[in-house]
């Protein structure tokens, strides 16, 4: 290596910088949207201007007639076998066709691709697509879809297209010996992903082999070559999905989405010509993934001293027109409970519906969001009712560490308590709750504390869910580490390299990450319920050990001494007893290379989490190898004659177990915290008739950075043992809590509740105008 | 790509030419690009011919005469809010140019595309009505000057381009205040542009100009009846109230803009008070 | 057709392109400058900003040939021989960047900001800033980079 070369030995634990930062910063890191194939070809969908119809007839003979048009698709093209995301344990949930051919479900549901020379030729293709559709009638409204006689989406009765029953004791006995009960009802609306770059992939297709690659803007590669294998019918080792840059994901780009599966279908028709589909920005918030609007109802009780006794409910998500990961989340708006709070009466029932509207799926928080809110506001509401301070109520009630609870999650490591009295304390709570003043004034201040938890190395889509890691150590010291882990923008990819440094005891800047690449990386499920540091940063130390260990055999035999009491720390080979350097790395591992030895040094390692098989029936089942948990406290400043809320500081304490890179951890918290502040204040993905209403920026306003909120971070280490250095990761958590902090800091501040987000100007007016003083 | 459908681009170096240019079919004006592109991009059926207004150099510059300020039209808003004059002189003008859209697009936007875009959510007409500014407007028959209540009321006739806009410098006192349903950064709910001068400690020449979103800017003249001829500190909330409900009885206004407008009338009130002391 | 003569990072370029032709096409599909990012293309994201004459304008609300004689600067023209613009190097230190995709933008914008104001207080820099869109940091980490840019001796 390079002498004057900057070396950071033990990287863990430091802020070192990102290591994909320096193509981005000077524009040259290359995204799908950038690329540029020979030949490409310009792909567009064909979709439903209906939200819910019958397909009659598809005549594609004029657009294929048209010059320039060099393939046209449509459902009889294709094997039509359907695709879902959560087909291992939920097979019925299987339930959208990348073409559809006999029924469309929701506006912009795709019938049909075209490739040709250019957009224009492209667009004008489209438009020669006749298509004969029979109107049916079509239902928005998941309550209303619930009904008897609502019109019927998929199969599934009452267009339920998952229902989930939990519950555990006698949750009615024990709200009957309760001292204080209370019911309320939260509504959360949709919301968009909205990362910075649009949907895109890329499809070229080897003909004469049937071998596809597929360029794709995506967190998951592995997920979208399965599914593109089962929906062309092709073997997964003939295809190859690669993950270059991404502009964000958050969820929305978690699994394979038509477009990605015409680009592919296109290219092989186009005589292998790559194709390229695009969104744009309006298509983006249209067609693509969006959020769960929810309906959470809950009835709770607790005794004088604030223990709960019991907790029922029951959860309404909209689901839009095909199921997606709507199982997950359903499932994680009603389970996270478990890891916050000690209870063990308890009946929620949740429906994901079917409606004609655009699909919902994964984003950030995955149904955490809305169950955040809905749960800590009511939590909230039941301190109050008692007349017990809200941060002693998530005290008396919050999980222990070293417990199982009622559904035998096994929560081992677990800060959460530690993480309330950190808050409390850093915010000033005592100083500061309940002080909220008189009449007279029109600016008044609050204070809220929200908390949660969340799984941190979760097995929720196969039986396993292992990520693996390969690594090579070349001849020159170069250090080449394939994960499977899709970093887009979290920074995977650096905390795997420090990982590995950390570990095979070199520097840092020795690694070169090679990365989410389905042909050469090992498999790793994805980037989503924040898992990629526990489980895919386990596999990487797993093989940095085994890199490591094969170097010290070498070094042992050739010094005549125990390989187990040797190391390799700060680039040298180190006796484990004294520390004293026998060799340096690039020593070793030309050592290795020799004649004499002619070792090829590569490191394999995998992790599967520790995990027990969920219960379907009754939902037990440890689902995690590992949870974070957080607290986090708003304090916020209402004017009593705008209704305007401004949030003045966050407060958020995070168990992380250990931060392999704080200021990853930070800039994930603050991402997540602001993007929390955004749904809670004024995010709102409007519909009507199955149509969004504010497809663009202008009118879907995301936070900017005059709207940035002062954060006060801080962590909570408890070094989990499973953790790769005790790390347990973070990506989601800190927007769980957010909206209903906010919301609770209102509610000190003026006395008022809101239960229905976002928490507009319009909405405290008329809440202050319509009950002063009152709840 | 192409993003835009085809159209034919011209550059005049002067009005003159310009103006003849406007006399052909289907073509628009170009300044700052910020609303004019935009719209073209959603357009199925656009213009022949787009004519850039950047090479007219009189258009961009400001001038102070005994009577007025003059700013050339396709100066952008980051320009005039910028201006000394601007920032001494006619606060609320500078203060409606601060809040409006983004940084990049101040930088791009003309005060000339605000006024003539005729758009709802558009700051600067009311603004400029509550200042009694005078637009400039070249025409092939010759230059016209307009107030600006004239110019939203839809007076004008036939192709024109607007040149300059000219601030009487009595304007003694301005504020403007904008509200949005989200957050700070976002297109106005409703603004109020207020001005007066100051004869003998008294408001004189008051105008409340309300952009209520639902209609074109307007004057509200029961409440400035209730500002003219008072010391600031006169100025009752009840009869406040009751101007401002007769002056909007017309309007559809929801509670949220009609607590706002209550209470940028009554934060009038306390400024003009704060501002006496 | 027109044919549009301007100075680009510092080199005078001329191109032909249709009158109807955006900048950011130009720049992307012609000029091969892909670091200027397509993200909303109306205005309202700040992904596709260059510089103009030292401002910071959207690259997908100005016709090509109404840039004739500007002088335009893309993320490409900060780096010199290699060596980072101390604002390109103050993201990377600051932990800035996240998925990279507003960062041309978001750095450009920032340069233009301390070109107008060598000094800025961190309200003047959110404001700076406010035409640029990030979802992934919640911004507090590139307002402390532009902070740290500003305070770098020269």
């Amino acid at each position: 290596m390079n002498q004057d070369t900057k070396k950071t030995t033990s990287p863990v634990g430091k802020a070192v910088p990102r290591i994909d930062a320096r193509p981005k910063v000077t524009g040259e890191a290359a995204y799908v949207y950038d690329m540029r194939l020979s030949g490409m070809l310009v792909g567009k969908m064909l979709r439903s201007p209906h939200a819910h119809a019958k397909i009659v007839k598809i005549d594609t003979s004029r657009a294929r007639k048209l010059a320039g048009v060099k393939a046209v698709v449509t459902a009889t093209d294709t094997p039509k076998i359907k695709f879902g995301s959560n087909e291992y344990f939920f097979p019925y949930t299987v339930d959208q066709l990348p073409l559809e051919d006999e029924k469309v479900r929701y506006i912009g549901d795709e019938i049909a691709a075209v490739a040709a020379v250019d957009e224009e030729t492209a667009n004008k293709a489209l438009s020669l697509i006749d298509v004969t559709y029979e109107v049916l009638p079509a239902v928005f409204d998941p309550v209303e879809a619930m009904k008897p006689g609502a019109p019927a989406i998929h199969t599934s009765m009452n267009n339920i297209g998952v229902m989930l029953p939990v519950q555990y004791g006698d949750a009615d006995t024990a709200l009957k010996e309760s001292d204080y009960v209370r019911e309320d009802v939260f509504v959360l609306p949709s919301a968009a992903h909205a990362a910075l770059e649009p949907h895109v992939a890329i499809g070229q297709c080897e003909v004469s082999t049937r071998r596809i690659t597929l360029w794709t803007s995506t967190q998951a590669p592995f997920k979208v070559r399965e599914a593109l294998a089962k929906t062309l019918e092709i073997e997964q080792a003939d295809i190859r999905v690669i993950k270059l840059a991404v502009g964000g994901g958050f969820g929305g780009k978690l699994e394979m989405l038509p477009m990605d599966f015409a680009a592919c279908l296109l290219s092989q028709k186009a005589g292998g010509l790559p194709v390229k589909i695009a969104c744009t920005r309006e298509e983006e918030f249209c067609f693509t993934r969006r959020k769960h609007p929810v309906i959470y109802k809950l009835k709770s009780g607790v005794k004088k001293d604030g223990t709960l006794m019991a907790i029922t409910g029951e959860v309404i998500a909209d689901g839009g027109a095909y199921c997606s990961y709507g199982p997950t989340v359903i499932a994680a708006c009603i389970m996270r409970i478990f890891m916050v709070y000690k209870i063990r009466h308890f009946r929620v029932i949740g429906f994901r519906v079917y409606t004609n509207n655009p699909i919902c799926g994964a984003i950030r928080g995955f149904g955490g969001v809305q169950s955040g809110f809905a749960v800590e506001s009511h939590m909230d509401l039941l301190a109050r009712g008692i007349g017990m301070d809200p941060v002693e109520f998530r005290l008396k009630n919050a999980t222990d560490p070293d417990t199982v609870t009622v559904n035998k999650l096994v929560l081992s490591t677990n800060g959460l308590k530690e993480c309330i009295h950190k808050a409390a304390e850093a915010s000033g709570w005592k100083q500061k709750f309940g002080k909220s003043s008189s009449e007279g004034e029109v600016v008044v201040r609050g204070i809220g504390i929200g908390v949660a938890a969340d799984v941190m190395g979760s097995k929720m889509y196969k039986a396993h869910e292992s990520a693996g890691t390969i690594i090579k150590v070349e001849e020159d010291g170069s250090v080449y580490v394939f994960t499977g882990a899709a970093d887009t923008g979290q920074g995977s990819d650096t905390a795997m390299a420090q990982i590995a440094a950390q570990e095979l005891g070199v520097a840092y800047e020795r690694i070169r990450i090679k990365a989410a690449d389905t042909e050469i990386t090992p498999f790793d499920t994805g980037s989503f319920a924040s898992r990629v540091t526990f489980i895919s940063g386990n596999a990487t130390k797993n093989a940095a050990a085994d890199a490591k260990r094969q170097i010290l055999e070498v070094v042992g035999r050739q010094l005549g001494l125990e390989k187990d009491g040797l190391d390799i720390r700060d680039e040298q080979v180190v006796r484990r007893s004294d520390n004293g350097a026998v060799m340096s790395f690039d020593r070793a591992v030309q050592l290795c290379y020799s004649f004499d030895y002619g070792h090829l040094l590569i490191g394999r390692g995998h992790y599967n989490p520790k995990t027990t098989p969920i219960d379907f029936r009754t939902g037990e089942g440890n689902i995690s190898g590992s949870y974070g948990f957080e607290a986090q406290i708003a304090e916020v400043e209402v004017n009593k004659k705008t209704g305007q809320v401004r949030v003045l500081k966050m407060t958020d304490v995070h168990d992380i177990g250990y931060p392999i890179n704080p200021q990853s951890v930070q800039g994930q918290i603050e991402g997540s915290i602001l993007m929390g502040v955004g749904y809670t204040l004024h995010e709102n993905l409007r519909f009507a008739e199955g149509r969004v209403l504010n497809p663009s920026f202008s009118k879907y306003r995301i936070p900017r950075s005059t709207d940035k909120v002062d954060i006060a971070s801080i962590f909570v280490e408890t070094n989990d043992p499973q953790g790769p250095f005790g790390a347990k990761g973070m990506g989601e958590a800190s927007l769980l809590p957010t909206a209903a902090a906010i919301a609770n800091a209102i509610h000190d501040a003026i006395g008022v509740r809101i239960r229905e987000l976002p928490i507009t100007p319009e909405k405290v007016l008329a809440a202050l105008n319509r009950e002063p003083g009152r709840e | 790509m192409p993003i835009l459908r085809d159209f034919s681009y011209h550059a005049p170096k002067s009005l003159k030419e310009a103006l003849a240019l406007l006399k052909r079919p289907r073509c628009i004006l170009l300044a700052g690009g910020t609303i004019v592109l935009n719209t073209l991009k959603k357009t199925p059926k656009g213009p022949e011919r787009v004519v850039s207004l950047r090479r007219i150099a009189a258009l961009a510059a400001a001038k102070e005469t005994k009577d007025v300020l003059s700013l050339g039209a396709a100066m952008t808003i980051s320009e005039v809010e910028r201006l000394p004059a601007v920032t001494k002189e006619f606060p609320s003008l500078c203060e409606a140019c601060r809040r409006m859209a983004t940084t990049p697009l101040r930088n791009m936007a003309t005060i000339g595309g605000n006024i003539a875009s005729r758009f709802f959510w558009a700051d600067l007409p009311a603004v400029l009505m509550s200042l009694e500014a005078r637009l400039v407007l070249e025409t092939s028959a010759g230059r016209k000057e307009m107030s600006v209540d004239s110019f939203v009321a839809g007076k004008t006739k036939g192709p024109f381009i607007l040149s300059a806009v000219g601030l009487p410098w009595e304007r003694r006192i301005s504020f403007y205040l904008r509200h949005t349903r989200t957050m700070p950064v976002d297109i106005p709910t409703m603004a109020v542009a207020f001005s007066a001068a100051k004869k003998a400690g008294r408001l004189a020449e008051v105008r409340f100009v309300l952009n209520s979103g639902v209609a074109v800017p307007m004057r509200l003249k029961k409440t400035e009846n209730v500002f003219e001829g008072c010391p600031a500190a006169d100025v009752k909330r009840a009869e406040l109230r009751t101007a401002l409900a007769a002056d909007t009885a017309g309007l559809r206004l929801d509670d949220y803009k009609r607590a706002c407008l209550q209470n940028d009338a009554e934060e009038i009130v306390v400024r003009l008070t704060t501002s006496e002391r | 057709m027109k044919t549009v003569t301007f100075t680009l990072n510092g080199k005078k370029t001329t191109v032909e392109a249709p009158d109807h032709e955006l900048l950011i096409e130009t720049l992307r599909e012609r000029l091969g400058l892909l670091g200027t990012k397509p993200s909303c293309l109306e205005g309202e994201c700040g992904a596709c900003t260059v510089l103009m004459d030292g401002k910071n304008v959207l690259s997908c609300l100005k016709l090509t040939a109404d840039v004739d004689g500007a002088d335009l600067t893309t993320i490409e023209g900060l780096a010199q021989n290699g060596t980072l613009d101390p604002v390109q190097q103050s993201f990377i230190d600051a932990g800035a960047v996240q998925c990279g995709y507003c960062t041309p933008g978001m750095v450009l914008a920032s340069k233009a900001l301390l070109g107008e104001k060598p000094q800025p207080t961190d309200e003047e820099i959110a404001r700076g800033l406010d035409g640029n869109l990030c979802r992934c940091t919640g911004y507090i980490k590139i307002i402390d980079a532009v902070r740290a840019a500003s305070l770098r001796k020269p």
